[in-house]
């Protein structure tokens, strides 16, 4: 090994390692009921964090100096058993380099931030091992070389976001946002899971590697090119759930009942687009099939001009943003089914460091307000704000704006057709399991019933 | 001195202790007794297991499946006792049925280091009766357990004395007496009422081990050649289903319990009604995983019953912020349940998923989905119990030391498990192919 391969392999291991030791460390602190001082736990934050990111940035540089294009890095064996492998490897190239030194570099602004933000909040260690555990599952799977290392960030993003969500636990609109979260990331895992068994059993075996060097034209010349479109189909599934699509958009205004730094940094900049990302890292199998392309840029464009209609009838900051963003996702998502690919990275850039400074913001808009309203006095300043028009308007601009205060219905929708016939189903499962149970044990029902009202 | 005296030692422990415990007439000296006596067999059990390690050559095993059985079985009913209120033991209504677990862990230990198959269904045919003398003891019906288990000691009995029956009768028989057994729809309504009725750590230390396991795995190529396992495969996916579904709508916290508890059994038993090795090894490598952090779980919903009464999930009780370790092992248990990565049980649901879908993708989507609705209904359960409420701090919440190590213990080995020698997947398979191989029958 020389020189250059072994300071890769360093500054690898710094980027992946050092997140990951925060996490632990946090975890372990947080099982023992160890209570460390706010200083403390800042200052272990921000420079694991710190870590990291100039493990990121040695990695760009010596890219960048030694005309590296691609590097692999395997910090465990792979574990083998007969047919069965689970690749836990991580691949290095400008898409997953440029996504994760996006990811620390807003991740350390955060720390910065939410010290303070977060300053004498009963959950400020609690905060902080929700972040580590983020934090680290955002390196692991924009840092991973197999879909099988993807899946445990992906998981770990998911986790700490249903529970950040769910921070202000005392009340209980937050832990209903947070499970509304947490149901639709599961269904992102599990068709993310399903996929990655479709690309094992296509390409006997994850690596992203070996689907990004054969591309789409050499996956198409594949004998189990009809399985890699079905692993397509729920790659496409996964991100749009975890990007929040068209209709799984719901979760996303929910998510803003988390404190700030979270909504800033993981709904409105990085969770949003990993999404994204998956698509553009996979894109290869996306476009094997023309109509799985087509159908990722319709719903891209849909979800553009749902959220596009919905963010101008919003009435509080957060959900403004939140279904701005969702509408640049939206025209990120179509271009990825394009087949483009600098394009949408430099746009998922872009838009998540614009969205992470307005998030950040959006606590202190009032005051903003109040301080350009004193600078220009309110004359001026009317000039620039928008006319409510809506009274003047016919019938069909009244139906659209009914659309869009409703969010589209999608929630409404989804719980009508799908989530409440299961759970009724399920409901009178456990009525009819009662009274057989009840039967069998020879104990009156109506006596059980009036236990369990009672009770 | 070899292992095998230190494996007998801690059984006779634990029924030593049953026995002085039955006879003491002070509850003080009857706890003493009890976890004493758990304590010292599962130093035994842990001897013998470094025992066996220690003169370990190739993969011969203590039993022919796993040699820390014993003391993984021994560790978890310490634990269970270890973190026992005082207040169960001393001045409650019912008296704490001491004697009953001490009996309970030695039948247990005999089952984990059993090679023998007669044996074995014997074995599982007296477990049983632990529970049903709680039930009479604390003058519950017992018409319901007879209905299910009635039939089922007929079954072991035969399969355990009767040697001349055919083939097919024998697969026939072995999966009825596993469908009971282990709760697999539609066996499963005693189950239920157990955990409702019983005593919770009768209940909790009798469904958890998931026994009946060792028994399909010995008898693995019978039930393969009578295609009795294409049977009991598909009683077993709707169980994962049903059980994983009706884990949403409960409304009671010790019921939720229950249907985890069986839609995770549904999912060993599908695993282990395979003939391949690897399949046969995933199943097993999740079942020891799963055993602990149900065990987890029970110990957290056994606290906080023990704080609060029975538990409605009708309604959100804000627990976090008076136990907060409660909420964190809770969450640790489930995560632990659904194989999240990190956890022991990880790659083994990997590997089963991954082994179940070429045979037939429908089951594996199946297991997906309800592994996803399983993970669904945990975090519910978790943000009803532990969130959604403010409540006022109260002595009564502080969680106790003893409480605190016993989590500790489970947390680590959720964490940890796969760490322990020979409990890793790769000897576990090695094992179960030497077996395969030993004893084809």
């Amino acid at each position: 090994m020389n020189g250059i391969e072994s300071a890769l392999d360093f500054f690898a291991a710094m980027t992946i390692f050092s997140p990951l030791a925060l996490a632990f460390f946090m975890l372990l602190a947080f099982v023992f009921q160890i209570k460390l001082p706010e200083k403390i736990i800042a200052l272990v934050v921000e420079l694991s964090v710190f870590i990291a990111l100039a493990g990121i940035l040695g990695l760009v540089s010596l890219f960048l100096s030694n005309g590296v294009k691609k590097w692999g890095y395997e910090p465990f064996p792979t574990f083998h058993l007969e047919s069965f492998h689970f690749d836990f490897q991580f691949y290095f190239d400008w898409l997953s380099l440029s996504f994760a030194t996006l990811a620390l570099l807003l991740c350390f602004v955060i720390a910065f931030f939410s010290q303070r933000y977060m300053h004498r909040e009963p959950g400020y260690q609690r905060f902080f091992v929700l972040y580590a555990i983020f934090v680290s599952g955002i390196v692991i799977a924009s840092l991973s070389g197999t879909i099988e290392s993807l899946f445990v960030g992906w998981e770990m993003v998911g986790l700490s976001s249903a529970l950040l969500v769910a921070f202000f636990h005392e009340r209980i609109m937050p832990t209903r946002n947070g499970l509304h979260l947490w149901i639709v990331y599961r269904i992102s895992d599990a068709a993310l899971f399903l996929a990655s068994y479709l690309l094992h059993h296509a390409l006997g075996q994850g690596f992203f590697q070996a689907i990004l060097e054969q591309g789409s034209e050499g996956l198409a010349n594949e004998v189990s090119s009809p399985v890699l479109v079905g692993a397509g189909v729920l790659i496409f599934l996964a991100s749009a759930c975890k990007s929040a699509l068209f209709p799984f958009s719901g979760w996303l205004p929910r998510a803003m009942e988390g404190p700030t730094p979270t909504s800033a940094i993981f709904y409105g900049a990085l969770s949003i687009h990993l999404g994204a990302f998956l698509l553009l890292r996979l894109n290869p199998i996306v476009q094997l099939s023309p109509i799985l392309a087509w159908t990722v840029v319709f719903f891209g464009l849909l979800t553009a001009l749902v959220s596009g209609i919905i963010a101008n009838a919003q009435t509080d900051i957060k959900s403004i943003l939140a279904y701005a963003t969702l509408t640049q996702v939206g025209i990120i998502i179509a271009e990825i089914g394009f087949g483009l690919e600098l394009l949408p990275l430099i746009h998922i850039i872009g838009h998540a460091s614009l969205r992470t400074y307005q998030f950040l913001r959006a606590p202190s808009s009032f005051a903003y307000y109040k301080s350009l309203e004193e600078s220009l006095g309110r004359t001026n300043l009317n000039k620039y704000t928008p006319k409510g028009k809506i009274a003047q308007t016919g019938p069909l601009s009244l139906a659209i704006y009914s659309f869009a205060l409703n969010r589209g219905g999608m929630d409404s929708m989804l719980e009508k057709f799908i989530t409440k016939p299961f759970v009724q189903m399920f409901k009178l499962a456990d009525i009819f399991e009662k009274k057989w149970g009840s039967m069998l044990a020879g104990i009156d029902p109506s006596k059980t019933k009036n236990q369990e009202e009672r009770s | 001195m070899n292992y095998f005296f230190f494996l007998e030692a801690s059984m006779l422990i634990c029924l030593l202790g049953a026995l002085i415990s039955s006879l003491a007439k002070s509850q003080e000296k009857i706890r003493f007794i009890t976890i004493y006596s758990s304590f010292f067999s599962t130093l035994c059990a842990f001897a013998s297991y470094l025992g066996f390690y220690f003169s370990y050559q190739g993969y011969i095993t203590l039993s022919e499946f796993n040699a820390p059985l014993p003391a993984l079985s021994s560790l978890l009913y310490f634990v269970v006792l270890l973190c026992t209120p005082r207040t169960k033991f001393i001045g409650a209504d019912k008296p704490f049925p001491s004697n009953l677990l001490l009996l309970s862990q030695t039948l247990s230990l005999l089952i984990c280091s059993s090679s023998n198959n007669s044996t074995l269904f014997l074995l599982l045919a007296l477990e049983p009766l632990i529970p049903l003398v709680d039930l009479i003891r604390r003058g519950e019906r017992i018409q319901i357990f007879l209905i299910h288990w009635v039939p089922t000691w007929l079954i072991a009995l035969t399969l355990a004395f009767a040697n001349s029956l055919p083939m097919e009768l024998t697969g026939i028989l072995l999966s009825l007496m596993v469908v009971i057994r282990m709760g697999i729809f539609p066996g499963h309504t005693w189950i239920v009422y157990l955990t409702e009725k019983c005593s919770f750590t009768i209940a909790l230390l009798f469904i958890t081990p998931m026994a009946p396991i060792l028994i399909i795995l010995k008898n693995n190529q019978l039930l393969h050649d009578t295609h009795a396992s294409i049977y009991l495969s598909w009683f077993a996916i709707a169980s994962i289903f049903y059980f994983a579904g009706l884990t949403l709508v409960q409304r009671s916290l010790r019921n939720f319990f229950t249907y985890l508890c069986l839609a995770l059994s549904g999912m060993v038993v599908l695993g282990v009604c395979s003939h391949e090795a690897l399949q046969l090894t995933a199943a097993f490598s999740l079942r020891n995983s799963l055993w602990v952090a149900l065990i987890g779980m029970a110990i957290v919903v056994r606290a906080l019953e023990a704080r609060h009464g029975r538990l409605s999930l009708f309604q959100n009780h804000g627990f976090y912020e008076s136990t907060p370790m409660l909420g964190i092992a809770f969450l640790v248990c489930g995560l632990g349940c659904v194989g999240f990565p990190g956890t022991s049980a990880f790659i083994s649901f990997e590997m089963l998923a991954d082994e179940i879908i070429p045979s037939s993708p429908f089951f594996g989507m199946v297991i997906v989905f309800s592994e996803a609705l399983i993970s669904i209904s945990l975090l519910m359960v978790y943000f009803k119990l532990f969130c959604g409420k403010k409540v006022e701090w109260s002595d009564i919440f502080k969680v106790r030391l003893r409480e605190m190590i016993a989590l500790w213990i489970i947390i680590f080995l959720i964490f940890g498990f796969r760490f322990l020698p020979l409990t890793d997947i790769v000897t576990t398979h090695h094992n179960l192919e030497k077996s395969g191989t030993q004893h084809p029958h």
